[in-house]
């Protein structure tokens, strides 16, 4: 219960802009080195940040899959093996890196992202549906997997041969409801909004501080030189 | 009466609409994009066209309700920066050029109401992903032949793949699969629209 409450005080300490200047730095040094050792120490630096803000299930989970992932793309491409294709083993460790701080980015409360994020010159509305994406996403994952219950229940996946001849209704019947629960939702977050003043024309005052402190100015200096030197690695 | 397409900008409700219908085309194009991803051929030529047939029931769910210019704009935008997020931060500029486009064939009144513009907004969004997609690929491409050819991989398997990657009849072929997908998943997502959304007075 500690150790959650700590994890909850360590991510809303971070500023969002933060966490997004490490998400950049991660999509250069995926995109600009061409070696694994550069690519392998930035994702293992990653690492190290997920974990000392407490994800460590998430960061070993990651971290093991990408270890995973170049040890097959090693072994296969040295012994000519096809399967699973080298190519999805290229894209799975190049895009975990990217990924890890955008997990982060994700922890961070949507009220403490809104407000960071405000001070980035993006245009109000687009930054606006890119939270609500972020926060919307697990929602919408839960609301899949209630669908496919209800789908199982009512027999309608009792067996492949019977998804395989009726795709489309299949289709029908796991989209209409995921999108009827969908709106509602949105409806209700959008009733809340509305409630708590977000159309409101004056300049929005939010309860986290929004500012880069001396953490911030640490990880995105570090971040920055690391990205450089994984780059020429 | 029915609204016309309005020239003012989104409400919060429209703001929700979108990140809700993007949320659940996006999460499906990651499912398609993994599963199709170990079979070169089917990911490069299939997978756009597969997003585009079901993202269709979305788009047109969301283009309907909020039936506002601008929306298949921000669409394609959205799409083009999480790419960027995602590592593929080359990709914004062409994204937002697809969007430019995209957006660009919705002009005129109640466009975002009607099945045969909508059909042909989503269409070019749609082969517009497709390319998009063919570009990641030809960047992998580079680091993975490297390394493949040091290390003693088929030079015929290599070549074989490579030709597919590049050649531009194949590309156009991809891109006739994609409008072809996209157009049938406009129409299933309209009959969709009438059977189940109309009705129940969730879209206009």
């Amino acid at each position: 219960m500690t150790g959650e409450k700590e994890k909850q005080r360590r991510i809303e300490k971070i500023d969002g802009r933060t966490v997004l200047f490490l998400t950049v730095c991660a999509c250069i040094v995926t995109f600009l080195s061409m070696g694994f050792v550069g690519h392998g120490i930035f994702t293992f630096w990653i690492f190290l940040i997920l974990c000392w803000f407490g994800l460590y299930k998430q960061a070993a989970g990651c971290f093991g899959v990408y270890l995973l992932a170049i040890v097959g793309l090693i072994l296969e491409t040295k012994y000519q093996i096809s399967f699973p294709s080298p190519l999805l083993l290229s894209m799975v460790y190049k895009l975990l890196l990217p990924a890890m701080p955008a997990y982060l980015l994700a922890k961070i409360p949507s009220g403490k992202l809104t407000a960071s994020l405000r001070k980035i010159p993006i245009p109000a509305r687009i930054m606006l549906v890119l939270i609500v994406m972020l926060r919307f996403a697990p929602t919408v994952l839960h609301e899949f997997g209630e669908v496919k219950e209800a789908m199982k229940i009512r027999g309608f996946l009792k067996s492949v041969g019977n998804v395989l001849r009726h795709p489309m209704d299949t289709m029908e019947y796991a989209i209409v409801p995921m999108v009827f629960r969908s709106l509602k939702i949105a409806d209700e977050l959008a009733a809340s909004a509305i409630v708590r003043g977000i159309e409101s024309p004056c300049k929005k005052e939010s309860y986290y501080v929004s500012r880069i402190a001396a953490l911030d100015w640490f990880l995105m200096a570090v971040s920055a030189g690391a990205a450089v030197c994984c780059c020429v690695l | 009466m029915g609204k016309t397409t309005e020239k003012q900008s989104f409400g919060i409700r429209d703001i929700m609409t979108i990140a809700a219908m993007m949320v659940i085309c996006f999460i499906i194009t990651m499912i398609i994009g993994s599963v199709t991803l170990p079979f070169p051929v089917v990911y490069l030529y299939g997978s756009a066209g597969i997003d585009g047939f079901i993202g269709a029931i979305f788009y047109l769910v969301a283009a309907n309700r909020v039936n506002k210019h601008g929306l298949l704009f921000a669409w394609a935008a959205i799409y083009g920066l999480i790419q960027g997020v995602m590592g593929y931060m080359f990709l914004i500029p062409y994204f937002l050029v697809v969007a430019l486009i995209a957006e660009l064939t919705m002009i005129g009144k109640d466009t975002y109401r009607n099945p045969v513009r909508n059909r042909i907004g989503w269409t070019i969004n749609c082969i517009g992903n497709f390319v998009g997609c063919a570009v990641p690929l030809w960047w992998a491409w580079d680091s993975y032949q490297e390394m493949a050819v040091n290390s003693g991989f088929d030079a015929d398997t290599l070549s074989m793949q490579f030709s597919m990657a590049t050649s531009p009849a194949l590309m156009i072929l991809g891109a006739v699969i994609t409008a072809v997908l996209a157009i049938l998943g406009t129409l299933f997502g309209q009959r969709l629209l009438r059977k189940h959304f109309q009705k129940a007075g969730i879209v206009g």
